[in-house]
């Protein structure tokens, strides 16, 4: 064969093939290259770029005169970028031992297949300064912020936590993380197929927007005082729990919020859920007698009864099915309901409650708020609880009329009573009082919302009036404050544990108002389980008292009153605690009773062997002391010896923040600088343990005793 | 010796083209392999002999595949037609061998190590067939081109396809067909039995994928073959598997639109995100670097480097040397086609480098090897009119 004509013809064909071939192929390229060019770039960039974000600086929580609750403070982050890592072994080693992490740990974040892997975020500056000092291959830093709660245990509950992304997880944290958190910035940086970072690529960058500062209600000395006092108490009566709550009837404004037990924000991951979440919003109480002045008011401002509506208790009151007794079983016989009141007769509480009937009884339920939420900023608030008012049996009624059978939260208690407090308007209970920028300006604030006018001005004058006077004549007489008029309601109650009344453990409890002619403070104590004496009038009243007094002082409230006696023996002083060890177990609770404490006995054996507070401790009368025969002592806290520091030329103030450093508790007496101190400076006590600290006045002597324990002229 | 009569009958523009495309490849390559975010007057780059080790070695393969089909002119190609059965006798042992003590790359086993060099047996392969075809059609006298030659050289490319899918290389079996089909119509043969030869056999070929799809029939296609296939009809269901190549690479063309980002410029390529950017995707370096005019340009050049072999081709004195010329031509056009159109998403992803631009010694060799043959037909075009 000779390539003749007809093959020639097929390579023209051919060669029109190729060229045909070749207009496709061009023409493809223009397509991709001139018609979808841009777009096409567009997508080949943005499959390069990751954004890197810069976290702003959260804000700080202040309280209402601008003292730092809650800071951020710069912290390191270490991370590494494993293709870089050298000496992953050396490595490892070394930043295993400064940051007190497992070297396998860190060999397998160092070795991890990735671009990018964190070692440890957050680290203490000093580990941060020596690994820099070390200059590692791989390792870089980066700036991040750390939340510090300066303050510790302060309001802890009020504040909540921020998690380790500055994310608010709880509490006020939580609910303003909004205001808090900021806005995140960006650096959008090129990187490379591995993820190298491109030097001189394009980079844009966009600040972060640090956080607003919260400014709270809450004022710190405030808060401080209610911790204090509720410690001691806690101490004195070995609680399960309890909450001292301080309002501004007025606005609404919680001043105080303080919960036992309590927490370290700071190191809040060992602690458990159960313990930082906020119970005197989240957890419903039965209130008891402290529910009392809501009952008389709806009474009143229905026209049911007045002061002097003449009563007559025989000491029981017959609903069917039931009989409803007074809690010592004595009546009053023939009286009127002020003195009804002022001696917490259940009887006529409960015939009260059955007349107003249940419809009416509920609505002022409602109308006090009970029965929905506050509305509080605070998270995981819970509403009261109440039998269904289509169910509600006579009984149910007559025992709620003083506070049984119900339950509602602490807030929503202190808010109830502040409608009372403040001429008859329940305001909504608040604790954000402003939101201030970075140049420290106002941009919002939180004003007092009213809800609703409960009842009239004048029906809650006249419940006001109803609770002076158990203040000064009936069971109150322990909430007295020298220098002002005190008005408030004792409660005790049994506790109600999955719909049942446990016989035999309590809850005390006192609400006050003060001054009560002019309300500025609502107050409320609650001590859960004490352990020893119960009533509200003997363990609540008297840190209502001290609460009372320092916060009116803190304040500068000016005093009225010239003479106020109290009635009832003063708040318990701090006694010492004799020495039972060695002792037979019987001669031991004889001498702890005799030196008014309350012994509990652990163990069978014939002789104590150890005691809890020890010998020489000075704790208030009443608490409890246990004792062990035979063996040591279980189920108390025994906490660390600590030292007692040279509280000599301090104010009460720092004499109260300098023990509360080492974990003691103060017992001041006296106004101005310390004087004398028991125990003395450098002796070894258990930590909890009462420091009486003299203080004296450094210029001219004060024209009156300011001294609460003293018992007047 | 080469007689100065031959020398004179030389082709000079087919050598210049070439050794154009063969200078352009080793400035693409020296792109390519660069390390990320060096430039073209970063100097420490230079200086840095590690930087030299992909253009030194293409350089020298280049050197040697020059010298080879130089020294292949020497040789009158119509000796090739007695040494036709040695020839497939030694590619189908070397394509066995390799088979055994070949070095495993990307999953294939397709190289043979010698010393500090490669080379795969399929590139000699394809050119042994181009050589075996063209004796067997060009055997009639009447023409070639009947259901018997169809048979004949079935039966003759069946054991090196199947060697070649053994490794497994997908890319090079399809050439092997590519040449077939080209020659079979280059010797002749007629049209209506041509178009129902490819017609029929693309319609096999696709009821054979099918059939591996849906029934899981066995044919010698791995199922990562099958996907690479597929997956360029729709790059977007699977970014970041199958389909990151060709995303990759139509993100660094679309990228370079009118004039590139210039030499050295790229960001795609800079960035290390295209993968075999140096060897089967080289033309997308091209294409983000030197833009639309670029890309073309280098169309252009290899349009005209195939147009000259097909004209060279087409003075071939006898049958044999035409379809040697035209089958190394269809070889190349196959090539070119299939690696372009997979960079801009037209082809699947089978493998194919740009001949003599794509980083590759063995495959340089060959189509250098290739280019002699052609020039060898060429040259020696001229009927013995004088007497000798």
């Amino acid at each position: 064969m000779i390539p003749g004509v007809g093959l020639r013809r097929r390579i023209l064909v051919l060669f029109l093939g190729m060229v045909l071939a070749f207009c496709g192929l061009t023409g493809r390229l223009a397509y991709l290259q001139l018609v979808r060019g841009n777009q096409l770039q567009a997508e080949a960039r943005e499959n390069r770029l990751w954004d890197v974000a810069v976290q702003p600086r959260r804000g700080a929580i202040v309280d209402r005169s601008g003292r730092e609750l809650a800071i951020s403070v710069h912290a390191d982050s270490v991370y590494a970028v494993p293709g870089e890592v050298t000496d992953p072994e050396s490595t490892a080693r070394q930043l295993a031992e400064i940051l007190g992490m497992s070297y396998v740990d860190v060999y397998q974040r160092l070795t991890k297949a990735a671009s990018f892997s964190w070692i440890q975020r957050k680290v203490p500056d000093e580990a941060a300064q020596q690994i820099r000092a070390l200059d590692l291959p791989g390792i870089y830093f980066t700036q991040e912020s750390r939340r510090l709660y300066p303050k510790g245990e302060l309001a802890a509950h009020v504040l909540g936590i921020a998690g380790i992304d500055n994310q608010g997880l709880e509490g006020i944290e939580l609910v303003y993380d909004e205001v808090l958190a900021g806005v995140q910035g960006w650096i959008r940086v090129e990187y490379d197929a591995r993820g190298r970072e491109i030097p001189f690529a394009v980079q844009h960058y966009v600040e972060p927007q640090d956080g607003h500062t919260l400014e709270l209600t809450i004022d710190e000395t405030i808060q401080y005082i209610a911790e204090r006092e509720l410690d001691r108490a806690m101490l004195a009566h070995q609680a399960e729990a309890g909450y001292v709550l301080v309002m501004d009837p007025r606005t609404g404004e919680l001043l105080a919020m303080a919960v036992r037990p309590t927490f370290d924000p700071n190191r809040f991951a060992q602690y458990p859920l159960e313990i930082r979440r906020n119970r005197a919003v989240s957890d419903t109480l039965p209130p008891g007698s402290a529910f009392k002045p809501l009952t008389a008011a709806a009474a009143i401002e229905e026209g049911l009864v007045s002061p002097d509506t003449a009563f007559y208790d025989p000491g029981y009151f017959r609903v069917p099915g039931h009989t409803i007794h007074n809690w010592n079983r004595q009546g009053l016989g023939a009286t009127t309901f002020a003195e009804g009141f002022e001696q917490s007769a259940n009887t006529i509480f409960a015939r009260v409650a059955v007349d107003l009937g249940a419809e009416t009884f509920y609505r002022y339920l409602d109308a006090f708020g009970l029965t929905g939420r506050t509305g509080v900023d605070l998270p995981g608030e819970a509403a009261g609880i109440f039998p269904p008012r289509s169910q509600a049996r006579t009984v149910d009624i007559a025992v709620m009329g003083f506070g049984q059978t119900l339950t509602v939260t602490p807030l929503q208690m202190i808010t109830a009573i502040s409608a009372i407090a403040n001429d008859g308007v329940l305001m909504k209970p608040h604790i954000a009082r402003a939101v201030r920028n970075a140049d420290g300006e106002v941009i919002r604030t939180f004003d007092p919302q009213p809800v609703r006018q409960v009842v009239s001005a004048e029906t809650a004058r006249t419940v006001r009036a109803l609770m002076e006077r158990v203040v000064t004549n009936g069971t109150g007489t322990r909430a007295q404050v020298e220098g002002y008029r005190v008005g408030g309601k004792t409660g005790t109650s049994q506790k109600v544990v999955e719909g049942r009344l446990v016989p035999g453990r309590y809850i005390s409890s006192f609400i006050g108002i003060v001054p009560v002619d002019d309300p500025r403070l609502v107050i409320y104590v609650v001590i859960d389980e004490p352990k020893g004496i119960y009533y509200g009038s003997w363990v609540a009243a008297p840190v209502f008292a001290r609460v009372a007094r320092d916060v009116l002082h803190y304040l500068q409230v000016p005093a009225t009153e010239q003479n106020e006696v109290a009635d009832g023996p003063p708040p318990p002083d701090p006694a010492l605690v004799p020495n039972v060890v060695n002792l037979s177990v019987d001669e031991a609770v004889q001498i702890l009773r005799y030196a008014g404490f309350v012994p509990r006995v652990q163990g069978e054996g014939p002789q104590v062997t150890a005691q809890f507070p020890g010998a020489g401790v000075r704790v208030v009368a009443g608490t409890t002391v246990v004792v062990a025969a035979g063996g040591e002592i279980q189920g108390v806290d025994r906490q660390a010896v600590v030292t007692v520091p040279d509280l000599a030329g301090l104010d009460r103030r720092g004499a109260a923040e300098r023990l509360a450093e080492v974990g003691l508790r103060l017992d001041p007496h006296g106004d101005g600088t310390a004087v004398a101190q028991d125990p003395e400076p450098g002796r070894r006590v258990p930590a909890g343990t009462f420091v009486r600290v003299e203080f004296e006045p450094e210029d001219e002597p004060p024209a009156e005793a300011e001294d609460g324990s003293a018992t007047g002229p | 010796m080469l007689e100065r009569r031959l020398l004179k009958h030389l082709d000079i523009w087919l050598p210049l083209l070439i050794l154009l495309l063969v200078a352009v490849g080793l400035v693409v390559i020296a792109s390519a392999t660069r390390t990320p975010l060096s430039g073209l007057l970063d100097l420490g780059r230079w200086l840095n002999p590690s930087s030299w080790s992909y253009i030194q070695r293409q350089a020298v393969w280049a050197l040697a595949g020059i010298a080879a089909g130089a020294l292949s002119l020497l040789f009158d190609y119509r000796a090739l037609a007695r040494w036709t059965n040695v020839l497939y006798g030694v590619t189908l042992g070397l394509l066995v061998l390799v088979l055994f003590v070949g070095d495993k790359v990307n999953n294939a086993r397709s190289w043979l190590g010698m010393g500090p060099f490669r080379f795969q047996p399929a590139e000699v392969g394809k050119l042994t067939l181009i050589i075996l075809l063209a004796a067997v059609l060009s055997r009639n006298e009447e023409g070639a081109g009947s259901w018997r030659d169809v048979l004949v050289t079935l039966a003759y490319l069946a054991p090196p396809l199947v060697l070649i899918l053994m490794q497994p290389d997908l890319g090079t079996a399809l050439v092997l067909l590519g040449i077939l089909v080209g020659m079979l119509f280059m010797a002749g043969m007629p049209v209506t039995r041509f178009l129902v030869l490819v017609v029929g056999g693309l319609a096999a070929g696709l009821a054979a994928v099918v059939s591996k799809l849906y029934f899981d029939a066995p044919i010698p296609l791995t199922q990562g073959q099958i996907q690479r296939l597929i997956i360029f009809l729709n790059p977007g269901s699977d970014p970041w598997g199958a389909g990151y190549q060709i995303l990759q690479s139509q993100y660094a063309i679309g990228s370079g639109r009118l004039w590139g980002r210039g030499l050295f410029q790229g960001e795609q390529i800079g960035l290390r995100y295209l993968p075999e950017r140096h060897t089967d995707f080289v033309f997308s370096v091209v294409g983000e670097e030197l833009g639309f005019v670029g890309a073309t340009l280098l169309l252009l050049l290899i349009f005209a480097a195939l147009a000259r072999i097909f004209h060279l081709a087409a003075q071939a004195k006898d049958a044999f040397g035409f379809l040697i010329a035209s089958g190394v031509g269809s070889m190349l056009a196959f090539h070119v086609v299939v690696n372009v159109g997979m960079t801009i998403g037209l082809m699947p992803v089978t493998g194919l480098p740009l001949p003599f631009v794509s980083y590759g010694g063995s495959a340089l060799l060959t189509n250098c090897l290739g280019i002699g043959l052609v020039l060898n037909v060429h040259m020696r075009r001229h009927k013995l009119l004088f007497g000798s």
